[in-house]
């Protein structure tokens, strides 16, 4: 790692080496998690210190409980605080006291409330830690999860680091970004929820996440930006070189009630934001599922896709097999129908009557024949993409589970479970090698089959798994499609800025 | 007279709105091509200066009180000779000050008329978030009715530009349609960033419009111009 040489500013704020807890809570009482747990949960006294600190506690967990941060070890680089708000003037003062480097207010109860008082305050314990050189993430959020620095702020967050960095206005859905994108394989470099953003805020979170080597991908929930120009300019910045997907919370009326042109009647604050992300090379999410699958699209070979021809793969009966190309065309893309030549390989493959080796493609071959068939079609001409849905057709199911079709996957025997669980890593592969192979990206489906709800838990292991491999692995055939086009319109409006999708993570 | 002139008499006055007038000749200076009006304030003078920009002439009311000209009956158009112009001096006047008694009048604006041309929208506002944006549609229905609009941060670069005039969904209409030839795209994108540069450079401004900008297959014109400055 070269990062020393070019250390960032907030470098620290990322790697502290000892953290605080101040006001931290018995989590005897509550059935929650807490800041505390998480940290104890990822291991951080592994590495570093880790002081609990409450006056009204001698010890958790069998730990000492400090009465106050000046009676900790030194040093302290991070405080958690958690103390009610109106401690928060005395905190800072003993923060100032202890030279940390860095405190996360989860305390809220400042400016968010609308209080000009509060906000008074809130501006003045932000003056006080500036001119101490001390950085300040919050009030009023879940602060810092760095799988590296053993941080997390929720408890079940992966220990394990990855390429994608998180910044979020909001902690509940740093919460779901982090959650959601776990079970489809993403792993995170980074993640801060900075909640009114009273010093660090979006444009400094972006500014890092432009310059950090670990993350590769970036993405953003924002509600309102606070200093607009610093933000596109940090935006800019950052987007030339990293895919940025940005889901905007709040859409406000359209059109300024002042205007006085047509101009300002026209321009309501989600098409400016629109345009402004649009213009840095940044992608907008709509949704939280766009967001998400965005983020697996930018991490995975879906990034690579440069046409608009998809081969639908795996079998599933005529009627999905419409509405999958129904899905498809909605977006823009093709269908295009397999050359002859083609068609008359997969007879010899497959010579069942009712199956179709046209384009969808609804059959599956006899495993032997599967990976030539798979070949013949990844590589046909006009054919830009694979779309494949691997966990149908196959395992036959067990006598025990096709004559006792169950409504949840948790009663599924367990020996079908373990069987799936190994098909969702062999699919994964074959789905890994087929792109390897071929150089055509492959997109896999999730589908809501009897087959695929059998394997429950597969499902999981093998989106996860085809990540690893880098492959992006979709719910749905039409969320799929909506990606691509997505990604399509994304490279298009880039022209003109880096390449940065070209190669594969 | 310079931007700056401008800027200073309109605030002397009180005023945030320029006349089109004003607004023409700054942007005419700032290298936009725009149809230039000249105030007059007599008919013989409104013959003479139609003489000189040429027949077929529009004219117009100035008046920093009447915003919406057509509604007063305050304009004429495809004037043809010097007679002409002289008889709509005196109706527009007499229609402007029969609709708005208390109107302040300043003149009435002279401009050769621009032939018929696809109607775009070139325009700034400022964001409360972002600060100066531009925006580009196309004119007339589109613009009122279908909201067709495509925006960008200032300063643009010229691909910002390209794009915006790419991004509407009406592009095809610039691009000709049933035989028409295609509209000048970029006479219209240099158009855009001339704005984006004035706008920049001159931070006064808070709201632009020139509407309509009329699309030839070789150059645009735009033929009417509001410019509202800051309070």
């Amino acid at each position: 790692m070269t990062s020393e040489a070019t250390e960032h500013p907030l470098d620290p704020v990322f790697h502290p080496r000892a953290v605080a807890v101040v006001g931290v809570r018995s989590t005897a009482n509550t059935g929650m998690g807490s800041f505390y747990d998480s940290l104890l949960e990822t291991d951080f006294p592994a590495i570093g210190g880790l002081y609990p600190v409450n006056p009204k506690m001698t010890e958790i967990n069998g730990a000492t409980c400090y009465p106050s941060l000046l009676d900790t070890p030194d040093p302290v680089d991070h405080v958690i605080s958690q103390v009610p708000a109106a401690a928060v003037p005395e905190l800072v003062d003993q923060c100032v006291a202890k030279k940390v480097r860095s405190i996360h207010f989860f305390t809220a109860g400042f400016s968010e409330t609308g209080n000009a008082d509060m906000a008074d305050v809130e501006r003045a314990m932000i003056d006080k830690l500036r001119a101490a050189g001390i950085r300040a993430i919050g009030p009023n959020c879940m602060g810092l999860y760095v799988p590296q620095s053993r941080l997390a702020f929720m408890n079940g967050f992966p220990t394990e680091s990855g390429d994608v960095f998180l910044l979020s206005q909001s902690g509940a859905n740093a919460g779901e970004i982090v959650h959601g994108l776990v079970t489809r394989g993403v792993r995170f470099s980074k993640a801060v929820s900075y909640g009114n953003g009273a010093d660090l805020r979006a444009h400094d979170f972006l500014d890092y996440a432009a310059s950090d080597p670990q993350s590769k991908v970036v993405v953003a929930y924002i509600e309102g930006v606070q200093d607009g120009r610093a933000f596109f300019e940090a935006l800019k910045r950052c987007a030339r070189v990293k895919p940025v997907i940005i889901l905007k919370g709040g859409r406000t009326q359209s059109g300024s009630q002042a205007a006085h042109s047509h101009t300002g009647s026209l321009a309501g604050s989600i098409e400016i934001f629109d345009a402004a992300c649009r213009q840095a090379g940044a992608m907008r999410a709509e949704t939280m599922d766009e967001l998400h699958d965005l983020v697996v699209a930018a991490a995975t070979n879906t990034r690579l896709v440069t046409g608009r021809g998809v081969a639908l793969f795996g079998g599933g009966g005529g009627g999905f097999a419409v509405l999958s190309a129904d899905a498809i065309d909605r977006e823009g893309l093709t269908v295009p129908k397999m050359p002859q030549s083609a068609i008359d390989q997969m007879r010899e493959y497959i010579p069942v009557a009712g199956s179709s080796v046209n384009n969808p493609i609804d059959a599956f071959p006899p495993e032997e024949h599967l990976e030539d068939m798979l070949r013949l079609v990844a590589t046909a001409q006009g054919i830009d993409m694979v779309f494949m849905s691997p966990l149908t057709g196959w395992p036959r199911p067990t006598p025990a589970t096709a004559s006792n079709p169950t409504d949840k996957d948790s009663d599924v025997d367990k020996d079908a479970t373990e069987r799936a669980t190994g098909i969702a890593a062999k699919a994964a592969q074959q789905m890994a090698s087929l792109q390897t192979d071929t150089g055509t990206p492959v997109i896999g489906i999730l589908r809501s089959s009897r087959m695929a709800r059998m394997m429950g838990q597969s499902r999981g292991a093998m989106t996860e798994a085809a990540y690893k491999e880098g492959v992006g692995v979709y719910p749905s055939v039409a969320r799929a499609a909506r990606t691509v086009a997505q990604m399509l319109d994304w490279k298009d409006y880039r022209r003109g800025l880096p390449d940065i999708f070209k190669v594969r993570l | 007279m310079n931007m700056k002139s401008i800027v200073n008499q309109a605030k002397a006055e009180g005023r945030t709105l320029l006349s089109e007038i004003e607004a023409k000749e700054i942007l005419y200076d700032a290298g936009v091509p725009v149809a230039r009006a000249v105030l007059v304030t007599t008919a013989d003078e409104a013959r003479t200066e139609a003489d000189k920009a040429g027949f077929p002439v529009v004219l117009k009311i100035v008046s920093p009180d009447i915003s919406h000209k057509s509604d007063v009956g305050g304009v004429k158009v495809g004037l043809a000779n010097g007679d002409d112009v002289a008889a709509a001096f005196d109706e527009i006047i007499k229609n402007a000050t029969g609709a708005e008694p208390d109107a302040q009048i300043q003149g009435i604006a002279v401009q050769p008329m621009a032939p018929d041309g696809t109607e775009v929208i070139i325009g700034m506002t400022t964001d409360a978030q972002f600060g100066p944006v531009m925006m580009f549609g196309l004119g007339g229905i589109m613009v009122e009715v279908m909201k067709d609009v495509t925006f960008r941060v200032v300063p643009l670069a010229e691909r910002d530009a390209t794009q915006m005039i790419d991004e509407i969904k009406g592009k095809a209409i610039l691009e000709g349609v049933r035989g028409q030839p295609p509209g000048d795209k970029a006479a219209i994108a240099q158009a855009i960033l001339r704005v984006s540069e004035f706008v920049e450079a001159n931070p006064d401004v808070q709201e632009l419009d020139l509407n309509p900008v009329l699309v030839y297959p070789d150059g645009i014109i735009a033929v009417d111009a509001r410019i509202l400055l800051a309070e």
